[in-house]
């Protein structure tokens, strides 16, 4: 039931593992050579900002096609649920089209596959005008096609999808006391991350690898915000029309309290123990933001001796650690990773220009926010 | 079985690798080797940007509170210790690549440049020392980073330098002010801006001849590309647009060349990216000037054109992978 050729995705796994391998210096480049040419491979582009570019020229290729039709049927009655099922066939018919023509993760397959799902949500939309069915339409629908087309994106609009059935069915619906709700996300990400773990075993399973990796992140992040401070204290707010006044606190703040905390730390200890990345790297942004979350709330003390105090402690701290690590050739280290060639200069070099430069329009400072989102992936920067 | 396992299993079964590479991949993975560089070099390079964003933050909110001396004071001695900690442990100045044994030290550096934009940004808005305007606070701040840049082999300090020598020119040259479309205001900047590229673009040719910091160019080679971009674009809307469209059609054949010379995909996409605009653009003005209103025709005519505009790309792309020798497919 899938639209594209399992062996061929399996080839593009073992060739992009091959080529890990060789940066390892365990293949040499010979080697490279030589299973390239025996693989027969996808149509795939290897660099995330290629395929950027090609999703972009894919939703540009769909949105005037759609143009063309609207002007055809232009004058005429149109039932609006039909154009938009009519127009969500256009995009499947592309996404097939592609996906038999070899083509994975080029960017032209996921902007077709994408825009299926989202035109077919605003055809469901449009027809009850219920977001419960929406959403429940997006888990299904998303996971079809993650299922059919490989495609790692309609994972997390699936996991996008369930997330938000479970919170429109308590608060919109109203079949369980919202004061539930977090610790019901909590358990739905515990289950996601089992899902995982049951899923990642299976061997046809082993193909979907970005999906699956989505799966791991999605669950990690979704089960720390669901019981982060800030996030219930918001929602709260907003649901249960708690009116917060100085001196009070939501109901069981102090769990919450304890959870924005904990749940960082388990990450990263859990993801240094077992060798894991993404625990490590969703844990520190985690830490990150229930610095942030707190400060909302409580001003133990204002934002510049927070940046430069928290910016002492960041980089002791991480000296620290390397002094730990520095000379140690097995287990934790501090090494250069062997399978990595990152060049992660250029992006330090692009995000600190952009910190702090003389403004010669303005007087002062102009400090840029620097969002984890530039230099966390790794992903755009080691195309040198 | 992890994921990586399982795919050099594969490898094996399907006589890709042999059993010796294999061995001595299952021997490497059993040491439980597990690098923490990347994340520890992040924290503190976390930690860098956090100090010197609340240093500039200080000195912003308090510029009329504290003494202005003793503030001054306190960030050149932070200047000077950060360079001299660095000075002590730093090779020499090289032609070619050199590192600190220690990655800490490139952090130092980098927070001395920081420090210096600050403590120069600082001294103008209070005592005018420079001259009028900012101009002169730049011109010392990119004098001050290119130094630190070359003496200590550091690239952020190179980046830091070229930013404050736009600045200098007038423009704003960080990724947030072009979202924003404030990278600069008055015409002449334009002008201004392509100079500035087109110097960028000399000095990058010198240094790929000369081997000079060859390390660098990638840096050089893009700011250059995106203020002619970014100039070139903001051109054809104006009145002069016929002679912006020649410049973006000279500068894209020149980065395509470029793209192709240092083999780097990000520059190939961004010099797709703004010809295409470029071109898009070119064609509407040229359309206005037609006077051909046939909307229904464009409605008709565009899915054949992106569809054509695609395969062309896709074709270009497989030539610059093919070129650089990592095609996928």
């Amino acid at each position: 039931m899938t639209a594209k050729n399992k062996e061929l995705i399996e080839n593009l796994l073992l060739l992009r593992e091959a080529k890990r391998l060789q940066l390892a210096n365990f293949l040499t480049v010979d080697d490279i050579h030589r299973i390239k040419a025996q693989l027969p491979l996808p149509r795939t582009s290897s660099k995330l900002l290629v395929r950027l570019g090609f999703f972009f020229l894919g939703c540009t290729l769909l949105s005037s096609i759609l143009g063309a039709v609207s002007v055809l049927l232009l004058g005429n009655e149109v039932n609006p649920t039909a154009l938009l099922l009519v127009f969500a066939a256009i995009a499947i018919t592309c996404a097939e089209i592609l996906s038999h023509n070899d083509f994975h993760n080029f960017g032209l397959d996921d902007a077709f596959v994408l825009s299926f799902q989202i035109l077919l949500a605003g055809a469901v939309f449009v027809t009850t005008e219920s977001p419960t069915l929406v959403f429940f339409m997006l888990w299904i629908v998303g996971l079809a096609c993650s299922y059919r087309y490989f495609n790692t994106a309609s994972m997390f609009l699936s996991l996008m999808g369930i997330s938000s059935f479970i919170a429109s069915v308590i608060t919109v619906h109203k079949l369980l006391h919202p004061m539930v709700l977090p610790f019901l996300m909590l358990l739905a990400a515990a289950m996601m991350y089992y899902g995982y773990v049951r899923l990642n075993a299976l061997e046809p399973i082993r193909l979907y690898r970005g999906s699956m990796r989505m799966l791991k992140g999605f669950a990690l992040v979704l089960g720390y915000l669901s019981v982060n401070y800030l996030i219930v204290r918001n929602l709260s707010e907003e649901m249960m029309k708690i009116v917060i006044q100085p001196g009070e606190d939501i109901p069981l703040a102090f769990i919450f309290y304890v959870t924005t905390f904990l749940i960082p730390a388990f990450y990263i200890t859990y993801g240094v123990l077992k060798r894991d990345k993404i625990f490590i790297l969703t844990g520190i942004a985690a830490l990150a933001f229930s610095f942030i979350s707190i400060r909302v709330y409580y001003h133990l003390l204002p934002l510049e001796s927070a940046l430069i105090f928290g910016g002492i402690a960041l980089f002791a701290g991480g000296y620290y650690a390397m002094t730990k690590l520095r000379d140690k050739t097995s287990g934790l280290t501090f090494l250069a990773d062997r399978y990595r060639d990152d060049d992660r200069s250029l992006t330090e070099a692009i995000v600190a220009s952009s910190t702090l430069t003389p403004n010669t329009s303005q007087a002062g400072e102009d400090p840029m926010d620097f969002g984890g989102g530039t230099f966390s992936g790794g992903g755009s920067s080691s195309n040198y | 079985m992890k994921h990586k396992e399982w795919l050099a299993k594969r490898l094996v079964e399907r006589h890709l690798i042999n059993e010796d590479q294999f061995s001595k991949i299952q021997i490497y993975r059993e040491r439980r080797i597990f690098s923490l560089r990347s994340e520890l070099l992040f924290l503190m390079y976390g930690g860098v940007l956090a100090f010197t964003t609340g240093a500039g933050m200080v000195i912003y909110n308090n510029i009329d509170a504290i003494g202005h001396i003793a503030l001054l004071a306190i960030l050149l001695c932070l200047i000077i210790g950060c360079y001299f900690l660095a000075f002590r442990k730093a090779k020499g100045f090289s032609k070619t690549e050199s590192e600190f044994d220690n990655p800490v030290y490139d952090y130092l550096v980098l927070a001395g440049s920081l420090l210096t934009v600050v403590f120069f940004s600082y001294l103008q808005t209070r005592f005018n020392a420079l001259g009028d305007g900012y101009n002169g606070a730049a011109l010392a701040s990119a004098i001050v980073a290119f130094g630190a840049a070359y003496y200590f082999d550091n690239r952020s300090s190179y980046a830091i330098g070229i930013t404050s020598l736009a600045a200098f020119v007038g423009i704003t040259a960080t990724p947030e002010a072009v979202v924003r479309n404030e990278m600069y205001t008055h015409p002449a900047q334009t002008y201004a801006g392509l100079g500035l590229a087109i110097a960028l673009a000399f000095w990058y040719e010198y240094c790929r001849k000369t081997r000079f910091k060859v390390h660098f160019n990638s840096v050089s080679v893009h700011f250059a590309l995106h203020l002619t971009g970014i100039v070139c674009l903001k051109g054809l809307f104006e009145d002069l647009w016929p002679a912006f469209a020649c410049i973006l059609a000279a500068a894209t054949y020149y980065f395509y060349l470029k793209s192709y010379e240092t083999g780097s995909t990000t520059l190939f996409v961004f010099v797709m990216l703004y010809a295409y605009f470029g071109l898009n653009i070119f064609g509407g003005r040229f359309w206005e000037l037609l006077d051909f209103p046939l909307l229904e025709f464009l409605a008709f005519v565009s899915p054949l054109y992106i569809l054509a505009s695609i395969y062309f790309f896709i074709k270009l792309t497989r030539n610059f992978n093919h070129n650089i020798n990592d095609g996928e497919e």
